[in-house]
């Protein structure tokens, strides 16, 4: 294996501190919704989530990216969690317990990721993205590519892309048409 | 076709044949394909799911998971690289992007100098190539069929006056230029293991058996009797268990697939050489932002190549194959540099984006091994390879530049964007420490390689473990080297060539 011991150490870490489950508040429906993740791991994902996907200004004629709150992007991640294999499943949890309690400790933060503001969230995932544990860049990669997976995967987000989506939901360009294009930008 | 679904099988399943394949993709659907052509009875076990073409629907969301290992997520151990293998029936030729290309007789020459592999001469290979293609109907893409991206590049390539061509693919006039073979192909355009072999091999009378994953070959001394795993449910988890008896094993599993079977097995490996030597063609991208609206995600996705960086004989220090590497919006996203608003606001230059990969005919070697029940794949690519990623990101970069992008950005730790001469310079071996730049590799083999002596290989030139009468293994963890072009080709011809000569004792 090749964590790193500080990598190691850290996502076993995420396992005991999965203990401390008090101070998570989910309405009942929601937390009936849950199919992976415990409610508090589920916070932890939306807070993430909500700054990961956080949208720009979008400056004059530009369409508007819709929020991650507003496409469920938290939901999506749970579904997809559900999905992953028991051994992927257990090391994502253990993550999201690390991200809670341990990485705003190594921001100087005395707080929980999801009682921080939205500043402070933005420099702890700073502090993960350019961490010198290597284990914690990947996680963060992996956090990064489970929120686009839950964001950008949505139609309403293709408009501020200028993407039009699959062709299989619309009648196919049909290969002359596209090639004409392609002939027409080559010369 | 008919292919009998493990989800829906009553269990324990039991079943008996000649010839158990484990793995239905390039590999395990030649070597299907021609056993059963032989008048062998087959079974071949394929841990994934069964998907017909109306089901790709060109959503990330649905497809990676469906289509891929992992869900599409699966790296190294310490997460640095992503590795892209195919689940399901058909396996890595579903979702990949049908460029194909012969064994360069450099690396053939390596491998019978290096491994003393007789009855790898072209004479006797290019017969087999030929056999392939026809088979597959490989056929150059023609110039029309140039996507508005790959005349993007092909125009930097022209203008630095570099080495490149257009390449060869296995699909044939269903194919629209959609731009969404890596999700699967709606249209049925691939001539690939699903549409191709798999049918045929039902018909010549072997069976398929989907959501039927291999956990260990059972046998005795040097003979196997049988394969035996698990039926799993829609979401891929074990619902019974299933056994077929058998007189030889064909491991298809992939480099990454059949490496954990055989370790699983506990497979007589006096050396240790069961997992090593896991070669991955580690890839690079890089992205170029122009003017105009290029649209990559339209059209075939590949179509050109420069070859000016690669020189595929032993000890080159030009080991780098650039191509386009266009990727829909969760992919792309997913290697943007940062987050948030940086992120979002990066993601709008999506229609003017041209991206090219270099690809690393990689020296470095990795390994597959066993954690507990999980499998894991270790690499890290050394110094020499980490130069050639270096290599291979700055002249795409240039090849961009030269195109016309604006500038060009490298993702990574900090990300690098680049306008100049000096800018390009600085694209060294330094940036490429693990986890500094997003790494991706599509082209797992070599983990149980062939070769004349058992300490330093696994198998003998015909595909035979050295340990073993009746195991044989038929797809990329033959190779005793990484091959430095797309494999799929290759592993088509050598699973043929291994079926071929497989006798029943
Ligand atoms: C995105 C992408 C694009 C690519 N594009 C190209 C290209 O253009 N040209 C090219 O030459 N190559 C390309 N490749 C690579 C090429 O597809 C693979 O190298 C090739 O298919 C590998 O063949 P294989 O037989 O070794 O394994 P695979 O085709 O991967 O098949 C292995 C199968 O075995 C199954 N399996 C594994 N373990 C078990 C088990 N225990 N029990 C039952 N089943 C099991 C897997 O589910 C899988 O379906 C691409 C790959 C990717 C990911
Ligand atoms: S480009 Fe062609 S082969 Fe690829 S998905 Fe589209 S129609 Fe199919």
């Amino acid at each position: 294996m090749r964590l790193g011991v500080g990598g190691a150490l850290l996502l076993g870490a995420g396992g005991v501190l999965a203990y401390q489950s008090s101070g998570y508040e989910l309405p009942v429906a929601a937390r009936e919704a849950l199919y992976a993740l415990s409610p508090k791991e589920y916070l932890v994902v939306q807070a993430v989530a909500s700054r990961m996907l956080r949208a720009d200004e979008p400056v004059e004629g530009q369409a508007a990216y819709p929020s991650p709150e507003e496409l469920g992007v938290a939901s999506s991640i749970d579904v997809f969690v559900a999905r992953l294999d028991d051994a992927n499943r257990r090391d994502l949890r253990r993550l999201l317990h690390v991200v809670e309690h341990l990485l705003p400790l190594g921001a100087g933060y005395a707080s929980r990721f999801t009682r921080l503001s939205g500043s402070e969230q933005d420099r702890v995932l700073e502090a993960m993205e350019t961490s010198p544990v290597g284990l914690l860049r990947g996680a963060f990669n992996a956090l990064k590519a489970l929120c686009a997976m839950g964001f950008f995967s949505h139609p309403l987000t293709w408009g501020p892309l200028g993407y039009d989506g699959p062709m299989v939901a619309r009648p196919p360009a049909g290969w002359v048409e596209t090639a004409r294009l392609s002939r027409e930008r080559a010369s | 076709m008919t292919v009998r679904r493990g989800r829906l099988e009553r269990s324990p399943l039991s079943l008996s044949c000649d010839v158990a394949i484990v793995g239905s993709g390039a590999g395990g659907s030649m070597a299907a394909y021609e056993l059963a052509g032989r008048g062998l009875s087959v079974v071949v076990l394929e841990e994934g799911a069964y998907h017909r073409p109306r089901q790709f629907d060109q959503r990330e969301e649905h497809m990676l998971p469906s289509l891929f290992r992992e869900l599409g997520g699966q790296r190294t151990d310490d997460l640095s690289l992503l590795v892209l293998s195919g689940r399901g029936v058909g396996g890595s030729t579903v979702h990949n992007t049908n460029l194909c290309k012969r064994t360069a007789p450099e690396i053939l020459a390596h491998w019978r100098e290096e491994f003393g592999l007789s009855g790898l001469e072209t004479a006797t290979l290019d017969p087999l190539f030929a056999e392939v293609e026809s088979l597959l109907g490989v056929v150059p893409i023609r110039p029309e069929q140039l996507s508005s991206h790959n005349a993007v590049f092909k125009r930097g390539v022209e203008a630095l006056g570099h080495a490149g061509g257009m390449l060869s693919h296995n699909r044939d006039d269903r194919c629209i230029g959609s731009g969404f073979c890596e999700l699967g192909c709606a249209y049925d355009g691939k001539k690939n293991a699903l549409r191709v072999l798999l049918p045929e091999a039902m018909r010549r009378g072997a069976v398929v058996v989907s959501d039927a994953r291999v956990d260990r070959v059972v046998y005795d001394d040097r003979r196997a009797s049988a394969v035996r795993g698990r039926l799993l449910d829609e979401h891929g988890v074990p619902r019974g268990d299933f056994e077929v008896r058998c007189e030889a094993v064909c491991l298809a599993g992939s480099a990454i697939g059949s490496a954990s079977v055989a370790l699983r097995s506990g497979l007589p490996d006096p050396h240790q050489q069961i997992g090593r030597h896991l070669h991955l063609h580690p890839g690079v991208a890089v992205a170029g932002r122009f003017e105009e609206r290029v649209e990559g995600w339209r059209g075939i996705p590949q179509s050109y190549e420069c070859t000016e960086f690669l020189d595929l004989s032993p000890g080159s220090e030009r080991r780098a194959w650039i191509l386009p590497s266009f990727a829909h919006p969760v992919g792309t996203a997913t290697v943007t540099p940062g987050f948030g608003p940086r992120l979002l606001s990066a993601m709008r230059a999506y229609p003017h984006l041209g991206v090219l990969a270099a690809m690393v005919h990689d020296v470095t070697e990795g390994r597959v091994y066993l954690e507990g029940d999980r499998t894991r794949i270790a690499y890290v690519p050394g110094a020499s390879d980490r130069a050639q990623l270096a290599l291979g990101a700055r002249e795409a970069s240039r090849i961009l530049l030269a195109a016309g992008a604006r500038d060009v950005m490298m993702p990574g730790v900090p990300p690098a964007t680049i306008r100049t001469e000096a800018e390009l310079e600085e694209i060294t071996e330094e940036r490429f420490h693990p986890h500094d730049v997003p790494l991706t590799a599509v082209h797992p083999m070599g983990s149980m390689r062939m070769g004349t002596d058992p300490r330093s290989s696994v198998v003998d030139a015909t595909g035979r473990l050295h340990t073993m009468d009746n195991v044989w293994v038929t797809d990329g963890s033959l190779f005793p080297t990484s091959i430095g072009t797309p494999p799929q080709l290759s592993i088509y011809t050598f699973a043929l060539k291994v079926a071929r000569g497989l006798e029943l004792a």
